[in-house]
């Protein structure tokens, strides 16, 4: 150990860097705490791996960074280059990528031969030094944090003495170095935070304690950092969208206060738009917040409009897919000479699922239907298939796949509605599939002389088969044997993207599913419903408030149900407008013709 | 795949267009009008009774809809994928829409009436109020459509509107 000489250390060795001298205390065992932090920090983004490339010298190491870029789509990071040694190093995310990398030696680079070895073992050794800083992180963090109260208080670390003695704070840069190592050693061990006090650490605007917080616990719900130097209002601005879900905030003692100007609370109040109290002082509703935030719909991921829909499209959908993954030419049965089927690729990339840049499309572009980008009557004609031996073609000229919604039914999402002017359904399922195979029968390109280029850039690249998110609705309608005939099917493929947009939460009570948000603000314009047109005889007016009458009035007008059924309905529904609708919509089938205004 | 001929028609020309006719007024913003008024603007182009599911669950009415998407934060849709087809049925012919947009939620704290959450004395900072965004969220609409709009889209033509969020951004404030 080196303690008590922390400061010094750290001192000498900017000193030393600023001579340019730095090699020599590179090959000393023991590191300062610049060095053993950044081995902490990289220790923390342990997946990273360093890669050593030779070969390199004819260019300039950006251009080797942007050539690998080019070519292999892996970024390289902390590049260190020497051109007299002609020694480069770098470290890539993964060792996937490395080996990757590695396997990219012999490409030819500005006229010479690259040469690419990975540096790190797989068994993750570190230096010693590292191991003790570590070591020492590991254990300020163990007794600060508090894991019943998920509190992780940092109070006064500055004067923490083992992290003094460390020298962890001897300078700027150590200190920066040090809190971005914690938090990340926060996140490696998987602490469950959602408090942190950071006051009584002299703080100001040059510290990035704050935005390290935010990218290791953007969740974060309660947050101090009282008695701080923070004078500026601008500095918080820079946290604008980083903690989304902050409810409490203590930053009391901080100049930034002194003014007194209710414009500042103000403006911090708008930096977080959850946030509920703020210096002890409720500053917003919290009811009002949750309902604003909120879709105002509680999401369920299978509809069906009757019971007999349910039983009915569930057992096709599940006949269908199976068909589809593993026998397809079998549902060419289903289709007549009138039915349609086209199906659109959008490869654009939404949802928290990580974009995988790599992702190969060549087998779906050619012939998708996407109308936002095929123009004009006969290429969109030509993309339409019609008729089953039409239809046949283009199902064999899509990979082979298999969808899982037996073994994961909650990968999988459905809407069924009658469709009365065919006597049918439309079915909607939203799910996933994984590619197995190659297509038995691929389309020819007819238009090749002009996708030509793009198409030969993505069959060069990423993997052969992928896992994908799709969308896809059915019209089915009876067929002249009582045997179902699918008139329409429409597909619509798309990246990757997971199923959290219809999982369900779960301890959500059950009737009433649509939550009513109150309105805002009394003073503001009413959003209640309004009181339309009609009366409720007295004896019966006599025994409702005048919100339940006017709601009696609109259900009626809704539903077209008679004023007794009408006020049954609300009365089940807990006389809430929105779930008296969905009560009304799924009990549909069952209510007797009498139960309507005559 | 279907032949065209020469004289080929394409059905499907105007759905773009009608398309965003029907974001715009679930984006639309509110000025003026009355309350009641501004959300008999919001999807006019349902038919009373039609058939409306959103996230899976279903509206009793247009009405019901209309009120309830008035209570949300400001939005932005975009179209960016859609198909469909022209499928002939014993009430004249529909289309068949199967579209895949992005759309966005305002997170400044205002619903699109300008009422805000907070309880500070005061009026306004003096600042001009500007939206703030969510990431993009995904939606997959499917809907059924007279094609009555080839003449007119502003009637009331749409029998069935599913509207399913189908991806979710990491760390929005706006949940589903």
């Amino acid at each position: 150990m080196y303690s008590g000489r922390g400061g010094q250390r750290g001192g000498y060795h900017n000193n030393n860097r600023n001579n340019g001298r730095n090699g020599n205390y590179n090959s000393n065992s023991f590191m300062n705490p610049q060095q053993s932090l950044d081995r902490a920090n990289a220790f923390a983004n342990s997946n990273l791996v360093t890669v050593e490339i030779q070969g390199w010298t004819n260019a300039s190491p950006q251009n080797l960074v942007s050539f690998i870029s080019r070519k292999t789509r892996i970024s390289l990071q902390n590049v260190n280059s020497n051109a007299t040694t002609g020694i480069l190093t770098a470290t890539v995310k993964n060792m996937k990528q490395a080996q990757d990398l590695e396997r990219c030696t012999g490409m030819r680079f500005a006229g010479n031969s690259l040469k690419i070895r990975i540096l790190d073992k797989q068994d993750g050794t570190k230096n010693p030094a590292t191991s003790s800083t570590i070591e020492l992180l590991r254990s300020f963090l163990r007794m600060r944090y508090n894991p019943t109260s998920k509190m992780l208080d940092l109070t006064n670390m500055v004067n923490e003495a083992s992290l003094v003695q460390a020298g962890l704070f001897s300078t700027t840069n150590t200190s920066a170095k040090f809190f971005s190592a914690l938090m990340k050693l926060a996140t490696h061990d998987k602490l469950d935070i959602e408090s942190v006090n950071l006051s009584e650490n002299s703080l100001d605007e040059r510290c990035k304690y704050l935005l390290d917080l935010a990218l290791s616990y953007p969740a974060l719900k309660n947050l101090a950092f009282a008695n701080n130097n923070f004078t500026r209002v601008e500095f918080l601005e820079k946290l604008k969208g980083k903690f989304s879900l902050l409810r409490e905030l203590i930053i009391t003692g901080n100049p930034l206060l002194n003014n007194n100007d209710p414009g500042t609370l103000k403006r911090i109040i708008a930096i977080f738009p959850r946030l509920i109290i703020l210096n002890g002082q409720q500053v917003r509703d919290e009811g009002r917040v949750n309902a604003l935030f909120k879709f105002p719909v509680t999401k369920k991921a299978m509809f069906f409009e009757t019971p007999d829909l349910s039983k009915v499209a569930a057992n096709f959908v599940s006949a269908y897919i199976r068909l589809w993954d593993q026998q397809r030419t079998e549902l060419l049965q289903l289709y007549t000479p009138d039915s349609q089927f086209s199906y659109q690729v959008d490869t654009t990339h939404m949802g928290s699922v990580p974009m995988n840049m790599g992702s190969n499309w060549s087998n779906y572009l050619t012939h998708s239907r996407n109308l936002k980008r095929v123009s004009g009557a006969r290429p969109r004609m030509s993309k339409l298939a019609v008729g089953s031996d039409t239809i046949m073609k283009v199902f064999q000229s899509l990979p082979k796949t298999k969808h899982s919604l037996q073994e994961s039914p909650n990968s999988y999402s459905m809407e069924t509605i009658s469709f009365p002017s065919l006597n049918g359904m439309q079915i909607t399922l939203h799910g996933e599939f994984n590619e197995t195979g190659a297509a038995d029968h691929p389309l020819s390109n007819n238009n090749n002389h002009r996708g030509g280029k793009f198409n030969k850039y993505n069959q060069q690249r990423g993997p052969a088969f992928e896992k994908r998110s799709f969308d896809r609705t059915f019209v089915v309608v009876p067929g002249p044997n009582g045997n179902f005939i699918v008139a329409s099917d429409m597909l619509l493929v798309k990246p990757y993207a997971g199923n959290s947009a219809w999982l369900e939460t779960k301890n959500i009570a059950a009737p009433a599913a649509v939550t009513t948000p109150a309105p805002l603000n009394n003073t503001n314009p009413t959003i209640h419903p309004a009181a339309p047109t009609g009366n409720i005889p007295r004896e019966i007016a006599a025994k409702l408030n005048p919100e339940q009458q006017q709601l009696v009035l609109k259900i009626m007008q809704d539903t077209k149900l008679n004023l007794q059924f009408s006020i049954m309905l609300l009365e089940q529904s807990g006389w809430n407008y929105q779930a008296a609708g969905q009560n009304f919509m799924s009990s549909k089938s069952q209510i007797p013709p009498q139960a309507y205004q005559q | 795949m279907q032949g065209t001929g020469n004289q080929a028609v394409d059905p499907t020309a105007k759905l773009e267009q009608f398309l965003k006719a029907l974001t715009d007024t679930l984006d639309a913003e509110y000025k003026n009008e009355t309350p009641e008024y501004y959300k008999s603007m919001i999807l006019p182009q349902l038919l009373p009774q039609s058939r409306i599911i959103m996230n899976g669950q279903p509206f009793g009415s247009k009405a019901q809809f209309q009120e309830l998407w008035s209570t949300l934060p400001a939005t932005q849709h975009q179209t960016t994928s859609f198909d469909s087809h022209l499928l002939p049925t014993n009430n004249g012919s529909v289309y068949i829409i199967l579209a895949h947009l992005k759309v966005r939620f305002d997170e400044s704290g205002r619903n699109r009436f300008g009422q805000t959450t907070e309880l500070l004395p005061g009026g306004p900072d003096g600042r001009l109020h500007r939206p703030l965004f969510s990431n993009w969220f995904g939606v997959t609409v499917s809907m059924v459509v007279s094609e009555k709009i080839n003449t007119n889209f502003n009637i009331e033509c749409i029998s069935s509107f599913d509207y399913r969020i189908t991806e979710c951004p990491d760390n929005s404030v706006f949940m589903i």
